[in-house]
């Protein structure tokens, strides 16, 4: 499988320009005027409902290659739920229902043709709880290639160190690898799964508030994480820290819900600063002044 | 905003790659089914008794004439050879009677001794103490009847005669009962001490708040909460002892006709089926009415078992668990 | 003030009240206790002097009046492992069925209150539906493997239970990372939750085997023969009636007066012994897990 992905793979990766051009000829209206990076995913109308109970509805909006997108808002106005969308991970869930289209590099991830756990392969996730598998170090990040073909100890130890590395976890686990992952610190833990997600080398890579179960310091090594790679990966991440979408993300989504958990919106959407600095939605301005939520 | 128009983007190698099928997608979804296949084995073993079991035993009104009220009202169970249908003398009713007689003596000694000890390590004991009572009854289910029928028939029988001078030299539904509540008893704790468990913290502190002492609080406030949980932790003791098959072989004493007390030797369904069966040749009518036997028995417990599970069902949803 | 002190006659009366209870629930413990170190010392003091090499290890003389029960032992471990081969597989699958697959709805109502209900069905009606189905129905004559089928149906309750009970207490969000990972669910059950869930599928597996092993009542009817002077024959294993130690301890307490007494609880302590290494070791395996998931929560 790993033989059939990994050429259009570097060819994306490596030259960004090539999913640009074959965008190039639709007039797309970024975000930020300045925006030339392409589109990689495309939300159109989307919608969840758990039950009868609509959760969030009709959120549209461009997530740029290589750039941090943050989703904000108070809680139980729909961030995870939506963020569960692009890579399908709402399909577990058995009341929850999805509307609407997410475009993954122009083919609809709902639609039937699609399978979703090859979406899931170019779309990873990280948790809010640091969820490493009770197994070694080496294991744990070995185990995504693992599973999908690759095979010899020569392959995976390059693979497992890659991943380590670029989760700048490589120089404190390094004589650790036998070890129990489940017995790392909570920051090491949470890296511990970037790096997993890594190993798997997706395009995109989601967060659910990576940070929340984590102290100040393994908070600031995550989000430097972030913006290292950002150069390789796009990044969503839902955050109910707003200091942490202003000092991280490049796109700032605002979300809102009319009571605690149903009908969630998507209020405004934009670079980060113009968001922080600018708002034009008289809501966003009271959520990120701090008047609520 | 960045969703002015709705132009779907042209399809690129990332989106051509998440279309593309796994290897091995198709021996996943087979393996996927196979799974599913096995979780509907398991009604169709359950229905699968049932008609079997029906279809076996009611070949004895159908093929082989025995009249259906002789066979719920004659008052003996003789399961001798006999292929021809005017000399077989086999009621279902003694049977029934003394399945009867021997859960009922099984109930009157493991219903006290069970629900005192579950309120004994649910609310007095140490937490310590009620782990190692709870693993000393799960041994003792695990003890095989068999052993339990021999060991009673060296100690309990003999002393049941010399007594009692009950049944046949000690063999009697009420020994075989007393035995067979050892069995019963160890569920009977292990269900009503999860209903005990289950009851809220909150319930007992109002008691106490209100000046119970610890025992007006269990009697109370406790035992009642718990009382559905309780019933079925019964009904459960008593599926348990009308199943119960090798004490009640050794222990009832096997007389085959309709006991009228329970200190009489006597053959409940169970030891009816297990001692008939094995001797009875192919053309008699002795299988299929051991059959229907059976098929009257499965349905016994499966009524009280589904009684007891639809209590069970009621105390979770109240207490959340 | 003095209210708090002076104790009201009713309150002294409850007081006593209480306590002759709970000394009733505490003797009512002890009742139930007992019996368990009765039949063990018991056993144990009347079955040991029977306990000799020849007894465990050669085959029978004079109809099993003197000689071993070699091949009834071994024939119970071969069915016992027939059991677990038959229910372990199927019991563990639907587990995986129930725990994994299965969406809350009708049907998940309706299976388990199917698995509730074939664990209180009588052995005996497993009995009389094994020689049913595998005699009369499908006809064939290896009634040692008809037994062991009988056996792991009725085994099958009790693993699919322990076996859903383990992979429902693992860490949903572990399956949730794996899935992250683009691995699919097959895959993940496979490589994360059953690798979880083994010991508590150990132990499931063990109590269901050691229940097995004590059952006599299916066996009865499906037909078992008592050890003769024939000892075993490597064939016997395929073609042979069941022998099983249950079995055999019937058949002799039920004979009459052929066996001495000793060579009974032998027999008895030989069953016993099987069945409570089989149960011990579940028991502490489960301690085990507890404590684990206790540390693990801390």
């Amino acid at each position: 499988m790993r033989e059939t992905t990994t050429p259009g793979k570097q060819e994306s990766r490596d030259g960004a320009q090539a999913v640009g051009v074959s965008l190039g000829g639709l007039p797309y209206r970024p975000a930020h005027s300045a925006e030339t990076a392409p589109v990689v995913l495309r939300l159109d109308k989307v919608g969840v409902s758990y039950g009868n109970v609509p959760a969030v509805n009709d959120v549209s909006m461009d997530i740029y290659k290589n750039r941090i997108t943050a989703l904000i808002g108070p809680s139980g106005c729909g961030k995870s739920s939506i963020l569960r969308c692009l890579n399908r991970m709402n399909d577990l869930i058995h009341s929850a229902r999805v509307t609407g289209s997410v475009y993954l590099d122009g083919v609809d991830i709902n639609s039937d043709a699609v399978d979703p756990v090859q979406v899931r392969r170019h779309v990873g996730m990280v948790f809010q709880k640091p969820n490493p598998f009770p197994m070694s170090v080496r294991e744990n990040v070995a185990f995504g290639p693992k599973r999908q073909g690759t095979s010899g100890r020569g392959p995976l130890n390059d693979i497992v160190e890659k991943a380590l590395r670029s989760a700048a976890l490589w120089d404190e686990v390094a004589d650790k690898m036998a070890q129990s992952g489940t017995a790392l610190s909570g920051g090491q833990q949470q890296r511990l799964c970037i790096a997993r997600v890594l190993a798997v080398r997706p395009e995109i890579i989601l967060m659910d508030e990576p940070c929340s179960a984590l102290d100040p310091v393994a908070t600031l090594k995550i989000e430097d994480l972030m913006r290292e790679l950002a150069r390789d990966y796009t990044i969503v991440i839902v955050t109910h820290n707003m200091q942490q979408a202003a000092r991280v993300s490049d796109y700032t989504a605002f979300m809102l819900a009319s009571e605690h958990g149903v009908n969630g919106q998507l209020i405004e959407y934009g670079a980060t600063n113009e968001i922080f600095t600018n708002p034009k939605d008289k809501r966003t301005e009271d959520y990120i002044t701090g008047r609520f939520g | 905003m960045a969703t002015s128009q709705q132009a779907i983007p042209p399809i690129g190698m990332l989106g051509r790659s998440v279309m593309t099928r796994r290897r091995g997608a198709l021996l996943e979804l087979g393996a996927e089914w196979f799974i599913r296949s096995t979780g509907l084995l398991t009604i169709v073993l359950l229905v699968g008794i049932l008609i079997l079991l029906a279809r076996q035993g009611l070949r004895l009104f159908i093929e082989l004439d025995y009249p259906v009220g002789r066979f719920f009202t004659y008052g003996n169970a003789i399961t001798d050879n006999t292929t021809d249908p005017k000399e077989f003398k086999f009621g279902v009713m003694p049977p029934l009677v003394a399945t009867f007689w021997v859960t009922v003596m099984t109930l009157v000694f493991a219903i006290p001794l069970g629900l005192m000890t579950a309120a004994f390590i649910s609310e007095i004991a140490h937490p310590r103490v009620r782990l190692l009572i709870k693993s000393a009854a799960e041994l003792l289910a695990g003890v095989p009847t068999i052993i339990f029928a021999f060991v009673g028939l060296a100690l309990v029988v003999p002393r049941v005669n010399d007594y009692f001078g009950w049944g046949a030299g000690g063999l009697s539904g009420l020994t075989a009962g007393f035995v067979v509540s050892f069995v019963a008893v160890p569920l009977i704790i292990s269900i009503s001490d999860d209903a005990m468990q289950a009851v809220p913290v909150d319930y007992k502190e109002n008691a106490y708040a209100l000046g119970c002492n610890k025992l007006q609080a269990i009697w109370c406030v406790i035992m009642p909460a718990a009382i559905s949980g309780i019933a079925a932790a019964v009904m459960l003791g008593m599926a348990r002892a009308i199943g119960e098959t090798m004490i009640v072989v050794i222990l009832a004493g096997g007389n085959s006709s309709l006991p009228h007390d329970p200190t009489e030797s006597m053959r409940p369904m169970t030891a009816t089926i297990a001692a008939g069966f094995g001797n009875a040749s192919e053309q008699s009518l002795v299988r299929p009415a051991l059959y229907m036997t059976g098929a009257i028995l499965f349905l016994l417990t499966f009524a009280t078992t589904l009684i007891a599970d639809t209590i069970l069902e009621r105390q979770r949803k109240r207490f959340g668990r | 003030m003095t209210a708090l002190t002076v104790r009201s006659s009713r309150n002294q009366r409850l007081d006593w009240l209480q306590r002759i209870v709970f000394s009733l629930t505490f003797l009512a413990t002890v009742v139930v206790c007992v019996p368990v170190a009765i039949v063990a010392v018991y056993v144990i003091s009347h079955g040991a002097s029977a306990i000799s090499w020849e007894f465990l290890f050669s085959g029978p003389a004079r109809a099993g009046r003197e000689g071993g029960f070699f091949p009834v032992i071994v024939l119970t471990m071969y069915a016992l492992l027939l059991v677990m081969a038959f229910a372990v597989p199927v019991g563990v699958l639907c587990a995986v069925y129930l725990a994994e697959y299965a969406r809350p709805g009708r049907l998940l109502r309706l299976i388990n209150l199917t698995i509730i209900n074939l664990a209180g069905v009588p052995s005996i009606v497993y009995g009389l539906f094994g020689v049913a189905l595998f005699f009369d129905v499908i006809h064939t004559k290896q009634a040692l493997w008809v037994a062991s089928a009988t056996l792991a149906m009725q085994a099958l309750a009790i693993v699919i239970t322990s076996s859903r009970e383990a992979l429902l207490a693992i860490t949903p969000g572990i399956r949730e990372g794996s899935l992250a990972l683009g691995v699919s669910k097959l895959r993940t059950t496979f490589f994360i939750a059953l690798p979880q869930a083994f010991p508590g599928i150990i132990t499931g597996s063990l109590l269901a085997v050691s229940r097995a092993a004590g059952e006599t009542a299916p066996i009865l009817v499906v037909g078992a023969i008592a050890a003769t002077n024939v000892s075993l024959r490597p064939d016997a294993i395929i073609n042979d009636r069941p022998q099983m130690l249950s079995y055999e301890l019937y058949y002799r307490i039920t004979e009459g007066l052929g066996l001495a007494d000793e060579r009974k609880w032998g027999l008895a302590l030989v069953l016993l012994g099987i069945v409570l290494v089989l149960n011990v070791s579940a028991l502490l395996l489960r301690i085990k897990i507890q404590s684990m998931g206790y540390e693990k929560r801390n």
